[in-house]
């Protein structure tokens, strides 16, 4: 599903540069369900931004699908975007001034669907978290769990190939935070890919595989085999206390 | 509380300044606007005697021919002007009124010594003209009382001719000669230009003010004509001889009565004035004498440009839009603010206080914008003033500055109130939890 | 494309929006009904006089201030010498004289009837007693009947009169009026030789403005005479110095003053032309003051958007598709100030119609103020709207 080869992302600022992904190799078999996990600033979200094509990176290749995705044109990749992935973020990200309903049909108007089959997929979607009757209710009268579940049906129901989730739970209490994951799980076995980015270890045991990142390296590990291979060292102590 | 509140505005300002200009450039060009537009309607529309022009009254006698009124549009109205047996009877002899001015504009020549003679607007009228109308002095006054009654041959010079003719100086005793005659200096106005020519606006309603005031005692003696409108229905009028003792109508009469009893006085002596008149062959139609209040005069002629009145009510509409557009400004900027509203909610600001804070703030930035408003305005009547030709037409005077500052402070609150109230409404908690 | 939930978040945040469709409506109606003024007034000021060339007609006023000069024999001998001196001026082309000058604001009128119906209100009949060669001079075209008889100007009575088809139509609305007649200064019937097609007559603000007749004479008044001159196009300036010298020359107890027609004219409108300035700038203002406004609101409202703008363009969103985004919300909410600003429009005008008597506004320019603002509209919102498209998507994933 995603291959990613000797890929290296660059933040320039005035006078300095910093190395956010350094010479990354990756490959995410279709159907996995990856957990990226780093202390802050160790380049998770660069990571997520790279893969869900929301950011380019600077140097190596990255293979989607199969597709070759390293120079696309913005048109290209939105196109993609739209096609291949659902995106679920930490904060939601629901649009306020649209109720549930409009808000899982972002996606799918700029899909280009027809009216009747994209009303079909938003109530689909909504049934599947169990939100078909709240279709009418805006985003501020939801709890966030709600807010979440809507946020997955609007990831779902444009039916994605990979699923990239940005710390899901993080503005979640415990019990909403284990319905939100085993969501995430049933949708995992229905065949989507998922890569979840989160810092949370309890989370990221339910993986089938966990990645570690550190100052924009990787580290590797699979989830059958718990190895504490990560050992934080003093200076990643110190980077995640500086940042 | 005020104190602290006006010193809050004041730093807000500070710290966005480019939003706060913009805020006070929308605010200024409405008000600028809004002023200069009321100014000229006012000075166009405005009372031009205030206190006073409810005591002045315009006097019609309907002289005109039996057979048909002098307006078919509006038979009921007298001529607009009077003969000059009228004015003379029933006008400047009448022991009545306070005051009261018979008068024509006509146009003589000043003989300059030694230079080249030129025609003068002029004013005949009795001496009461400038008591009645209130014109401004700068040296010596009316020809007298007497000198009036001995038909002396004296002069009110205009501070202008006066200019032309005896540079800055005091030229009362002076002499000059006026067509053939001369005539001795009483009196130099102070620059004096009503926007609208209040007490003649059948003869041009827009003209300056006349450049010299004979008296009205020289006027047959003289032979002079008026140089503006005459209606007549007779015959005969063309000659000056004629014109005097025709039924033509081409002066005015203006009255100052001080009390009610004063004007029924007049109304019934200008009653059986025309009853005699009639016993005597003229007058034929019904007694139809009218006594008209100067302001009511004006708006029953329409002296003032209908264009005046429109450029009001859109100066008005503009200046609403200018303050939709602050309401816009003032919102954006309140509610970037919010989590600093959230954080002195928190800190037990009430919403009262909240409220009243960024009202204030608004009524300074109101404040700020009407100042350079009325600046703007004064800077734009002077650009107007030099387009039409050294003639001071459009002044801003003190009452005007208050209505333009009125105005601000109106806009202000009105644009203020929408924004504070959102700001106001903001819960504490929400932007703190989002720090 | 998205017509649905644009509207549908459009009426869930209205505030921002509110305020554009006060700010459009209230744009609309004042701008037309400023332009309607403004247009009213450009008619009534540059509505052709009917007088051939106004740039080469000069107006000669002279005034006479030496006593002689009010004996009636000695001024019209030296009135016939004076048009004699200014028809011999190189660049000359006619001469005339006459009582008035159409658009100077001052003229004679009187009132006119049909000598079988004197009992009748009288039409408004202004008039100008002219001389010889008034027809070449005044540049006016004759379309029926005859010129004056050199021996008519001689005469002591008005017998003739030449009419404007304005009047004639108003006078005789049936029939031929060639060879009509009329009763005009209480004195024998006046017949009708000859129509000329348009003439705007002293008073070109007034309603009557293209009603006049002329009658043949020789105007003579005490205090002023008017000569009209027709010049050589290209030579009114040195025309303009000659006539000055020739007529002193002539006899120099007098003041003599030139203009041009386009002088009068300007003269005549200048508060015309004061208030029409005045609107203008208003009207300039009032488009700039409006554009800046629904930029700052929109600019505002992207600025408050941009997470949202951000997580559009992670599910997807082309930069192509946020910029129509923001162009069909303008749309619509400028849509909807326009229906109030054509409501407000129409009731301003009754307004202005009830108290400052405007005429009716024409749908046309209704129509034309719409597509102006509309456009307006759109044009400003580019701006922020580009702005939008610039928003990044990686802003979705910013911690908030």
């Amino acid at each position: 599903m995603i291959r990613l080869e000797h890929l290296s992302k660059i933040y320039r600022a005035a006078l300095v540069e910093t190395l956010a992904l350094r010479d990354l190799d990756l490959t995410v078999a279709a159907g996995e369900f990856v957990a990226v996990m780093g202390p802050s600033g160790s380049g998770k979200t660069s990571f997520l931004n790279v893969v869900g094509l929301l950011d380019g990176f600077d140097q190596g290749r990255y293979l989607l699908d199969g597709q070759d995705v390293s120079r696309l044109s913005d048109r290209d990749s939105s196109r993609l975007r739209n096609e291949k992935i659902g995106f679920i973020f930490q904060s939601f990200n629901l649009i306020p001034d649209l109720d549930v309903f409009d808000n899982v049909d972002v996606p799918l108007r700029y899909r280009g669907w027809g009216a009747k089959e994209r009303r079909e997929a938003i109530l689909g979607a909504l049934e599947s978290v169990g939100l078909g009757a709240r279709t009418k209710h805006y985003p501020a009268q939801l709890s966030g769990g709600q807010q979440q579940r809507v946020a997955i049906a609007r990831a779902l129901a444009g039916r994605p190939k990979l699923l990239l989730a940005d710390e899901p739970t993080g503005n979640l209490d415990t019990a909403m935070a284990r319905e939100i994951l085993e969501m995430l799980e049933t949708i995992n076995e229905q065949g989507t890919t998922i890569v979840m980015v989160t810092h949370d270890p309890e989370l990221a045991r339910r993986a089938s595989r966990q990645i570690h990142l550190l100052d924009g390296r990787l580290l590797d590990v699979a989830a059958d085999h718990p190895r504490p291979l990560f050992a934080p060292t003093g200076d990643a102590a110190m980077t995640t206390f500086v940042s | 509380m005020v104190g602290y509140n006006l010193k809050l505005g004041w730093q807000s300002l500070r710290r966005t300044p480019v939003l706060s200009s913009l805020a006070i450039a929308a605010i200024a060009l409405g008000i600028g606007v809004a002023t200069t537009c009321v100014t000229i309607h006012y000075l166009l529309a405005g009372d031009p005697l205030p206190g006073k022009s409810d005591r002045l009254f315009y006097v019609r006698l309907d002289s005109w021919d039996p057979e048909r009124p002098f307006d078919s549009d509006f038979p009921e109205r007298p001529p607009n002007q009077l003969t000059y047996r009228d004015a003379l009877a029933a006008v400047v002899e009448s022991d009545i009124p306070a005051r009261k001015a018979a008068m024509f504009r006509a146009r003589l020549y000043l003989h300059p010594e030694g230079a080249q003679p030129f025609s003068a607007d002029t004013r005949v009228t009795t001496r009461d003209f400038f008591a009645l109308f209130a014109v401004p002095f700068r040296f010596g006054d009316a020809w007298s009382a007497e000198a009036e009654a001995r038909g002396e041959a004296q002069v009110v010079l205009s501070a202008e001719i006066n200019r032309k003719l005896f540079g800055e100086a005091n030229s009362v005793g002076r002499t000059i000669k006026i067509d053939q005659q001369i005539f001795t200096v009483a009196g130099v106005l102070a620059p004096w230009r009503p926007a609208l020519k209040f007490y003649d606006i059948h003869n041009g309603s827009e003209r300056s003010p006349e450049e010299i005031y004979i008296p009205f005692a020289l006027a047959r003696p003289l032979g002079i004509v008026n140089a503006g409108n005459t209606s007549s229905w007779g015959q005969g009028w063309q000659t000056v001889d004629g014109k005097y003792d025709s039924e033509a109508v081409w002066l005015q009469g203006w009255v100052e009565l001080e009390s009610d009893s004063q004007k029924q006085a007049y109304q019934s002596f200008l009653d059986q004035y025309t009853d005699g008149q009639r016993a005597a062959g003229r007058f034929q139609r019904k007694n139809n004498n009218q006594l008209q209040p100067m302001r009511a005069w004006h708006q029953q002629e329409e002296a003032v440009p209908p264009s005046a009145k429109s450029l009001m009510v859109i100066a008005l509409a503009f200046l609403g839009i200018c303050a939709v557009n602050l309401i816009g400004l003032l919102l954006g900027k309140f509610l970037a603010r919010a989590p600093e509203v959230g954080v002195r909610r928190a800190l037990g600001a009430s919403r009262a206080a909240v409220f009243v804070q960024h009202l204030v703030e608004c009524e300074l930035t109101a404040v700020g914008g009407g100042l350079a408003g009325i600046l703007l305005s004064w800077g734009v009547l002077g650009v107007i003033n030099r387009a039409l030709e050294g003639d001071v037409h459009y002044r801003l005077d003190l009452p005007m500055i208050g209505t333009g500052f009125g105005l601000t402070l109106v806009a202000g609150l009105v644009a203020g109130l929408y924004p504070a109230w959102r700001i106001c409404s903001v819960p504490p908690a929400t932007h703190l939890k989002l720090q | 494309m998205e017509l649905g939930p644009i509207f549908r978040a459009l009426v869930k945040n209205r505030t921002r929006f509110v305020l554009i469709v006060l700010e459009v409506g209230l744009a609309l109606a004042v701008v037309v009904n400023c332009v309607h003024q403004l247009s009213e007034i450009r008619a009534t000021v540059t509505k052709p006089s009917g007088l051939a060339d106004e740039e080469n007609l000069l107006r000669v006023l002279v005034q006479p201030f030496d006593p002689e000069l009010r004996d009636r024999d000695r001024a019209e001998s030296l009135r016939q010498a004076d048009v004699r001196r200014l028809q011999n001026l190189p660049g000359v082309v006619a001469v005339t004289r006459t009582s008035a000058v159409p658009l100077s604001g001052s003229g004679n009128s009187s009132g006119i009837r049909l000598p079988e119906k004197r009992d009748a209100d009288p039409i408004p009949g202004p008039n100008f007693e002219v001389s010889e060669d008034w027809l070449r001079t005044f540049g006016v075209e004759l379309v029926r009947g005859r010129d004056f008889l050199p021996e008519d100007y001689a005469s002591e009575s008005v017998a003739e009169a030449i009419l404007t088809e304005a009047l004639a139509r108003r006078l005789f609305p049936e029939g031929d009026p060639l060879g009509r007649q009329f009763v005009v200064f209480g004195s024998e019937p006046v017949t009708v030789v000859g129509l000329v097609a348009h003439m705007t007559n002293a008073w070109p603000d007034s309603e009557v403005a293209d009603l006049a007749f002329f009658y043949p004479g020789r105007p003579v008044y005490e205090r002023y005479s008017f000569y009209l001159v027709r010049v050589t196009p290209g030579l009114a300036g040195e025309v303009r110095q000659a006539i000055d010298k020739a007529l002193l020359a002539e006899h120099s107890g007098r003041t003599v003053e030139v203009q041009s027609m386009t002088e009068v004219r300007a003269e005549t409108f200048r508060q015309s032309q004061f208030v029409a300035r005045l609107l203008s700038a208003v009207i300039v203002l009032l488009v700039f003051v409006t554009a800046l406004g629904i930029a700052g609101v929109t600019s505002f409202s992207v600025t408050q958007r941009t997470r949202q703008i951000g997580t559009r363009r992670a599910l997807g969103a082309t930069r192509g598709e946020i910029l129509r985004y923001f162009l069909v919300e303008n749309a619509l909410v400028t849509a909807l100030g326009l229906v109030v600003g054509i409501a407000l429009a129409f009731g301003l005008n009754d307004g202005l119609a009830r108290f400052a008597s405007a005429t009716r506004l024409p749908l046309g320019l209704v129509f034309g103020g719409t597509v102006f603002f509309a456009v307006l509209g759109q044009a400003t919102t580019l701006v922020p709207a580009l702005r939008a498209t610039k928003v990044p998507p990686v802003v979705a994933t910013r911690a908030v």
